[in-house]
């Protein structure tokens, strides 16, 4: 999906597709943030509610037909909200038994059940074609071309992705510095001491759980609608690992952050894969393999010398910042 | 008919779950006594898996040469993985060595991508001859090899724990560590043979798998959902848990497609759901507890 060697012709249009995926994997690991950042919640299961939302976002936008399930050709707001809230609601389903786990058996948990949500999309051939997937429309294309003539298309996607980048940027920091983030933060620093407190422990990873799945959701709702496709090829649980550097390269617990790895995952694995075109020594597929054997060396280099990230974790509640509210917060 | 449809679930689960059980016995040690999850557990046994593909099918040895190669090197490779990888986290807590596991697990998977490719290997040899073990049910030598290795390596693991020093170390560890260290056993040192006896298994666990089907730098991944829910149905750090849970989700495995609604695309959907149902009912597993 990122992969393919490209012939760069065409600067713009290849930055603008690096853009967009930076934003898709943004949107992923601002999903990811609140969850394992904020409340400490350990899902390594993301690509999973990726795939929910895009399934959903495509079956709801795309003309009937009997050779899949549905096609209710409801315009593109219906399938990204509908996408949303499906993966929300798989996530609530999920979250019922698992949020009771301890870390280490949520993650093995979470991880269990995106590998069962692709496998249903992969077996369930009458939902959404299986292995063949289905083919999803760009919307407002037509409005663009007639509109905008000349003008990429992919700007399009641009501007949704800042919306939406901006809109829940907004509302996770919004959260953030609301007593509801305090606690959520309160619950990753030491769960006891909010059990302690009187908060509904539960209650609060079941909501910040449900949201970060909800905005993964509609990053698999853009996502399909951009790429014009969907399979479950797209969901591998590697996917899930990308998302998980691009927010520990930022500094988890930081929204920024979550944003900024995103682009700087992307500028490493667009930015090695361009040298495929110039190096004759190794095939492309042993340039590949040693594109994602460095970021497995990545991942564990950053376990080792930089945890905090590039924009630093910000573990205000009960370190260094004192303990007067959420004033140690602030950027 | 019906009987003999479940006595060949019951043989291919036994063949699929010794892989399982023989991977899960290494890996529940390692959880317990290095304290984390190894997410390169089934990446691990695809490089033990492909070094005996390049001594038996790429030098053309005999498959006892590559099994043994296929071992050793892959010991070598996960014990400068534990100085290099997780040895500077130990102290870190679970998480950040989950994590650190995460990367390794990509690492190795791709040193196999470079040195293999993707396509998926066999090793040489012809030994597919089915032979009828029970009415109507037909083994491979492959097969019947691959059970009785699995077992002699487990029942190996069962001499070492129960009957010697170092047994006795590793049980004490998983136990309660602060108190193994204040006795006098050394902490380092039990790790590192932790390492290699789980490596060891890693590795036979992973040539297995390639005789009984196929190598793919993949599969390691896939089968390894399948071993975290033999090890966890058996109870972490029970090696006879393990034992016991690999070939409880072997069976389940080949079960599947018997199920109504279900086919052979769910075998590994079938394995996770046992596990998260265990996780749910009996977060301890079956036999729960410390290694025993």
């Amino acid at each position: 999906m990122i992969g393919a060697p490209l012939q760069i012709a065409n600067v713009e249009g290849y930055l603008l597709t690096v853009l967009i995926w930076v934003g898709i994997y943004g949107l992923m690991a601002l999903g990811l943030n609140i969850q394992w950042g904020q409340t400490g919640l350990f899902n390594i299961g993301v690509i999973g509610f990726v795939a929910v939302g895009g399934y959903t976002s495509a079956t709801l936008t795309i003309p009937p037909s009997s050779s899949y399930f549905g096609g209710f050709g409801f315009p593109f707001p219906v399938g990204l909200v509908g996408g949303m809230l499906a993966a929300g609601f798989v996530a609530f389903l999920i979250a019922i038994p698992v949020l009771r786990l301890r870390e280490d058996y949520l993650a093995i948990a979470t991880i269990g059940f995106q590998e069962i949500i692709r496998l249903v999309y992969l077996n369930e051939e009458w939902y959404a074609g299986g292995p063949r997937g289905l083919r999803v429309e760009a919307p407002y294309r037509d409005l663009w071309e007639s509109a905008l003539p000349g003008v990429n298309f992919n700007w399009m996607w641009i501007i949704m992705l800042v919306l939406l980048l901006v809109i829940f940027y907004v509302v996770l920091e919004r959260l953030n510095n609301s007593p509801f983030g305090r606690v959520l933060k309160s619950i990753r620093e030491d769960e006891d001491v909010a059990l302690a407190a009187g908060k509904y422990v539960y209650g609060y990873k079941m909501r910040s759980f449900v949201f970060g799945c909800m905005i993964m959701g509609a990053a698999g709702s853009i996502q399909a609608h951009y790429i014009g496709y969907i399979n479950p090829d797209f969901f591998w649980p590697l996917i899930t690992f990308y998302v998980w550097i691009a927010l520990l390269l930022g500094g988890s617990g930081n929204n920024k952050g979550a944003i900024l790895g995103a682009g700087i995952l992307m500028l490493f694995l667009e930015g090695t894969n361009l040298l495929k075109a110039d190096l004759a020594l190794v095939s492309s597929t042993q340039l590949d393999a040693m594109r994602f054997a460095l970021v497995g060396l990545l991942l564990v280099g950053l376990m080792q010398y930089r945890p905090e990230g590039v924009l630093g974790e910000r573990r205000s509640l009960f370190e260094g910042g004192g303990d007067s509210g959420g004033s140690a917060d602030a950027d | 008919m019906v009987l003999t449809t479940i006595i060949e679930v019951l043989v291919f689960g036994l063949i699929f779950g010794s892989v399982v059980a023989l991977a899960g016995v290494g890996l529940s040690l390692i959880y317990s006594i290095a304290d984390f999850p190894n997410f390169a557990h089934g990446d691990y046994m695809m490089f033990g898996g492909y070094m005996a593909f390049y001594i038996n099918v790429q030098l053309g040895m005999h498959m006892a040469v590559a099994f043994a190669v296929g071992v050793v090197s892959l010991v070598a490779l996960s014990l400068v993985i534990d100085r290099l990888a997780f040895k500077p986290l130990r102290d870190a807590g679970p998480v950040p060595l989950l994590i650190a596991s995460i990367g390794v697990a990509l690492f190795v998977r791709n040193l196999i991508k470079f040195f293999w490719g993707t396509q998926t290997r066999n090793y040489a040899g012809d030994w597919q001859r089915a032979q009828e073990i029970l009415p109507g049910v037909e083994m491979t030598g492959q097969q019947i090899t691959l059970v009785v290795v699995a077992f002699t390596l487990m029942f190996a693991v069962h001499l070492l724990l129960s009957r010697t020093r170092l047994g006795k170390s590793m049980r004490a560890m998983s136990d309660n560590r602060r108190l193994a260290r204040a006795s006098g056993i050394y902490a380092e040192r039990t790790l590192m043979w932790t390492w290699i006896i789980g490596a060891a298994l890693a590795a036979a666990a992973g040539i297995l798998l390639g005789m009984n089907s196929s190598l793919a730098p993949y599969r390691g991944f896939m089968i390894l959902l399948a071993i975290f829910a033999a090890v966890i149905l058996g109870g972490i750090g029970s090696p006879y848990g393990a034992m016991v849970g690999g070939l409880i989700i072997g069976i389940a495995y080949e079960a599947t497609p018997y199920i109504p609604g279900l086919d052979a695309g769910y075998k590994f959907a079938t394995t996770f759901v046992i596990m998260i149902g265990i996780l749910l009912i009996k977060p301890q597993g079956i036999f729960g507890g410390a290694v025993e």
